[in-house]
C-alpha cells in the first residue's frame, strides 16, 4: 500500500521541479542566443 | 529588469518553503484515516494540483479574451505559459489520481466523476498545445488558440455535470466523497492547495519570462536580417 | 476615393508596411509595383478590407474602413489570382449567389450581360471546375465588377492570363476608367502598365519610394531599379500582352454608367439563406460529403455491432452509444470536407470581401453543415432502428437527435473554419472537436437512453437541461469568436 503513496508524492515532487529546470534549460539556451548576436 | 527578478525570487523561496510546509503537514500533521489507511494521505496532493490544473485553465482562458479584446502579445503568452503549467499539472492529477484508484478500488481506471473529468480536461489542454504548433501563421495561432481556450473553458463545467449525473444513474458508483474530513485533514488541504497554487505561479512567470527572452530573440534576429540583407 | 494616412502592417515583429500614406483621386488608374516582399499584396488586401491594419487608418470613398467595413465593401470590386469561385457551382449559379451577397437589384439582367462581356454566356451552365484558367479568369473578373463598384483593386490580374483573358480584362479596365471607376493593381509587369501612362506608386521593403503621375517608359526601368536596388527586372514584350485593342465588338452600352452603387444594403436573412442555398446547391451537384457520410457512418454502425458484439439486450442498451458515436464520427468528415470546399478556391475571401455581417457567415456555414447532418441522420436512424431493433422513431429521441445535431453543427463549423489553416487540418478537426463534445454526446447518449426506456421528454429532467445550456453556450461562444477566426 504504502508505495503507491511513496511514487505519488515522488512524483509530486519531482515534477514540478523537472518543469522548473525545462524551462530554465530552454531559457538558457535562449539568452545565450541571444548573447551571441548582440 | 531588477524589481522583476526579486519578486520572482521571494515567490520561488516562498513557494519552495510552503511546499515543504504541505510536504510536512501531509506526512505527520494529518491524521491517519480510519478506512483507507496511509494511501489516502494521495488525496491532499491530488486535489490541490487538480484545482491549479483547473485554475491554470481559467488563467489560459481569461488570456484568451484579453487576447482577442485587446491584440497585445502579453495576454497570448500568458495563455500559452499557463496552459503549459496546467498540462503538468493535470498529467499529475492523472497519474496520481490512478495510484489511489488502485488500492482504493482494486483498478487503477475507473469512470469515477473526478477522473473523468481529469481526462477530459487533458484532452482539452493537449488538443489545446497540438493547435499551437500546428497553425500556419504566428499571428493566427494566438488567434485560434484564445478562440479555443474560451470555448474549452466554458465546457469543462458542463462536462462536470453531466459526468456526475452520468455516474450517478449506475449504482455500483465508486464515489470519492462522502469522506469525512476532520479538521486537521482541511488544514492540511487548504496548505496543500496554497503550496501548489504558488509553484503554479512561480512556474508561470519563469514560463513567462521563457516566451519573453524568445520574442526578443526573434525581434533581434529579424533586426539583423534587415541591417545585412 | 481612397485615403490612406500613416499605415502600418505589422505581422509579429516583421513590419510589412510603415508610414504609408496615399491618396487617390475618383477616377484615377494606379500602378503599385515593388520587388517580391514590398508589401503591395499586404496594402492591396488592407485596402479590400481582408486585412486590418496595426496602425493608421483608410477611408474608401469617404468611409472608414475599420468602422463602417460593410459599406466600404459594398463600393470595393477585388481580383486576384485566386478565382474566389465556387468549383462546385455553375457560373450562373456563382453570379447569382454574389447577386445576393450584395444585395444587387437588377441582379439577372447584370449577370446576362456581365456573361456576354466576357464571352462566357455559351458555358454558363456549365460548372466552374470543367472552366480552363483563362475562362476562370474571365468569370472571376465578372465577378469583381458585378455590383459596379467605383473602385476595383487588382492583385497581378495579367499572371498567368491567356491572351484572350487578358483583353477582356483589359476592355474591361478601360471601360472602367472610362465610366468614372478608380483602378488599382499591383504589378511585376513594368513594361505593359508604365506604357499606359498610369500614376505609378512603388513600394520598397513596407515604404513608398516613388510617386509621380506617369512614368516614361523609357527611362523609368533604370530608375525603378535604382530604387529597389539593384534588383533584376524583366520587362516582358509588349506583344504578349494586353496592349493589343479589343478585338471583339463588345461596344460599353451594355449597362448605364452609375459611378456610384445605390444598392440596398442587403438583409442578413437573405444572405444567410444565399449561403445555406449555395452550400445545398453545390453539394447536389457533387453529392460527395453527403454520400462519403453516410458510407462512414453505416461502416461505423457496422464495425461497432462486431467490435462490441452487439445482440439481444446488449444490442438494445449499447444502441444510444453506437448511434451517437457513429454521428460523432462521421460528423467530423463532413465538417473537414465543407470548409475545405470553401476554402478550395478562396472562397471564404469571397465571403469577406462582400457586405456581410461575420455572424451572417457563420450561420450561412452552421445551418449549411446542419442540413446536411440532418439528410445523413434521415437515412441513418432508421437504419440503426432496423439493425439493433431500437424504437428511434420516437418525438422525443428525434427532439435529442435534432438538438444534439444543433450544438454538434455550431461548435463544429467554429472549429472547421480554425483547422482549415493548420497544418494537418483532416486530423486536426477530429482532435480539437470531440473533447468539446464530450458533454454534449454524454447527455445525449444519457437522453436517448432514458427516452427509450419509456420515458417522456418532461422526465429526462437534467439530460434535457444541459442540452439547451451546451446549445446556448456553443452557439454564444461561437457567435462571439467566428469573425475572429476567419478574419486575416
Amino acid at each position: 500500500m504504502p508505495i503507491y503513496l511513496l511514487v505519488a508524492y515522488i512524483i509530486f515532487c519531482v515534477t514540478p521541479l523537472g518543469l522548473a529546470f525545462s524551462i530554465a534549460a530552454r531559457r538558457r539556451k535562449v539568452e545565450r542566443e541571444i548573447a551571441a548576436l548582440e | 529588469m531588477r524589481r522583476k527578478s526579486l519578486v520572482d525570487s521571494i515567490l520561488i523561496v516562498l513557494s519552495v518553503a510552503v511546499f515543504l510546509v504541505a510536504l510536512g503537514m501531509v506526512f505527520f500533521y494529518a491524521p491517519r484515516e480510519a478506512t483507507m489507511g496511509e494511501v489516502q494521505r494521495i488525496f491532499y496532493f491530488h486535489v490541490a494540483s487538480a484545482w491549479v490544473g483547473f485554475f491554470g485553465f481559467f488563467v489560459t482562458f481569461v488570456g484568451g479574451v484579453g487576447y482577442l479584446a485587446t491584440h497585445n502579445c502579453r495576454w497570448d503568452i500568458l495563455a500559452f505559459s499557463s496552459a503549459e503549467v496546467g498540462l503538468v499539472y493535470i498529467s499529475m492529477t492523472l497519474v496520481t489520481g490512478m495510484l489511489w484508484a488502485k488500492p482504493a478500488w482494486g483498478t487503477y481506471w475507473t469512470w469515477e466523476p473526478r477522473l473523468t473529468i481529469s481526462a477530459v480536461q487533458w484532452l482539452l489542454y493537449v488538443a489545446y498545445v497540438m493547435l499551437r504548433g500546428s497553425v500556419l501563421s504566428p499571428e493566427r495561432e494566438a488567434r485560434f488558440a484564445a478562440v479555443y481556450g474560451i470555448a474549452a473553458f466554458v465546457t469543462v463545467p458542463l462536462s462536470w455535470f453531466a459526468i456526475r449525473w452520468w455516474r450517478t444513474i449506475h449504482p455500483q458508483v465508486i464515489s470519492s466523497e462522502g469522506m469525512a474530513l476532520a479538521p486537521r485533514m482541511i488544514h492540511t488541504l487548504f496548505v496543500s492547495i496554497a503550496a501548489f497554487t504558488l509553484v503554479y505561479f512561480a512556474l508561470l512567470r519563469q514560463r513567462i519570462a521563457l516566451e519573453q527572452s524568445r520574442d526578443h530573440l526573434a525581434a533581434l534576429r529579424l533586426h539583423d536580417e534587415a541591417a545585412t540583407s | 476615393m481612397i485615403e490612406v494616412n500613416q499605415l502600418t502592417k505589422s505581422f509579429g515583429p516583421r513590419r510589412a508596411l510603415v508610414g504609408i500614406d496615399l491618396c487617390v483621386a475618383p477616377g484615377e488608374c494606379v500602378v503599385l509595383c515593388g520587388p517580391n516582399g514590398a508589401g503591395k499584396t499586404t496594402l492591396l488586401r488592407i485596402l479590400a478590407t481582408l486585412a486590418r491594419p496595426t496602425s493608421g487608418t483608410v477611408r474608401i470613398a469617404g468611409v472608414d474602413t475599420a468602422k463602417a467595413g460593410a459599406d466600404a465593401r459594398m463600393k470595393i470590386g477585388f481580383l486576384s489570382h485566386r478565382t474566389l469561385l465556387y468549383d462546385d457551382l455553375t457560373a450562373e449559379q456563382n453570379l447569382a449567389f454574389y447577386a445576393r451577397m450584395y444585395a444587387i437589384p437588377d441582379a439577372q439582367t447584370r449577370i446576362d450581360a456581365l456573361l456576354e462581356r466576357v464571352e462566357l454566356t455559351a458555358r454558363r451552365h456549365d460548372l466552374v471546375r470543367t472552366y480552363s484558367r483563362g475562362m476562370q479568369q474571365r468569370l472571376a473578373v465578372a465577378r469583381a465588377v458585378l455590383h459596379r463598384p467605383p473602385l476595383v483593386l487588382l492583385d497581378e490580374p495579367y499572371t498567368g492570363l491567356d491572351p484572350l483573358a487578358a483583353d477582356a480584362l483589359t476592355a474591361l479596365l478601360t471601360d472602367l476608367t472610362g465610366e468614372g471607376g478608380t483602378l488599382l493593381l499591383t504589378s511585376h509587369n513594368l513594361q505593359t502598365d508604365v506604357t499606359l501612362n498610369r500614376r505609378v506608386v512603388v513600394l520598397n521593403r513596407g515604404r513608398i519610394v516613388y510617386d509621380a503621375p506617369h512614368a516614361d517608359a523609357a527611362t523609368f526601368p533604370a530608375l525603378y531599379r535604382e530604387l529597389v536596388g539593384g534588383e533584376a527586372v524583366s520587362p516582358r514584350h509588349p506583344a504578349t500582352n494586353s496592349q493589343q485593342p479589343v478585338s471583339s465588338n463588345q461596344q460599353p452600352t451594355t449597362n448605364n454608367q452609375q459611378p456610384t452603387t445605390n444598392n440596398q444594403h442587403p438583409n442578413f436573412f437573405r444572405q444567410v439563406w444565399a449561403i445555406v442555398a449555395k452550400d445545398i446547391a453545390a453539394e447536389l451537384h457533387t453529392r460527395e460529403i453527403f454520400s462519403a457520410m453516410f458510407v462512414f457512418a453505416v461502416l461505423a454502425l457496422l464495425i461497432f455491432s462486431f467490435a462490441l458484439d452487439l445482440r439481444g439486450a446488449l444490442a438494445q442498451t449499447a444502441a444510444p452509444g453506437v448511434l451517437w458515436a457513429t454521428i460523432a464520427f462521421a460528423g467530423t468528415l463532413g465538417l473537414s470536407r465543407s470548409m475545405a470546399r470553401e476554402q478550395q478556391t478562396g472562397g471564404i475571401e469571397g465571403l469577406l470581401l462582400a457586405p456581410i455581417d461575420r455572424a451572417a457567415i457563420f450561420f450561412g456555414k452552421a445551418l449549411g453543415n446542419l442540413a446536411l447532418m440532418l439528410a445523413v441522420e434521415i437515412v441513418l436512424i432508421p437504419l440503426a432502428t432496423v439493425m439493433f431493433d431500437v424504437a428511434f422513431l420516437r418525438g422525443g429521441v428525434l427532439l435529442t437527435v435534432l438538438l444534439g445535431t444543433v450544438a454538434y453543427a455550431a461548435v463544429g463549423t467554429l472549429l472547421a473554419a480554425i483547422a482549415v489553416h493548420t497544418r494537418a487540418r483532416e486530423v486536426m478537426l477530429p482532435i480539437l472537436l470531440l473533447p468539446l463534445l464530450i458533454p454534449l454526446l454524454i447527455t445525449a447518449v444519457k437522453a436517448t437512453g432514458v427516452l427509450l426506456e419509456g420515458a417522456t421528454w418532461a422526465e429526462i429532467g437534467g439530460w434535457g437541461q444541459i442540452l439547451v445550456v451546451y446549445n446556448l453556450l456553443i452557439i454564444a461562444v461561437a457567435l462571439l469568436t467566428f469573425g475572429y477566426v476567419i478574419e486575416e
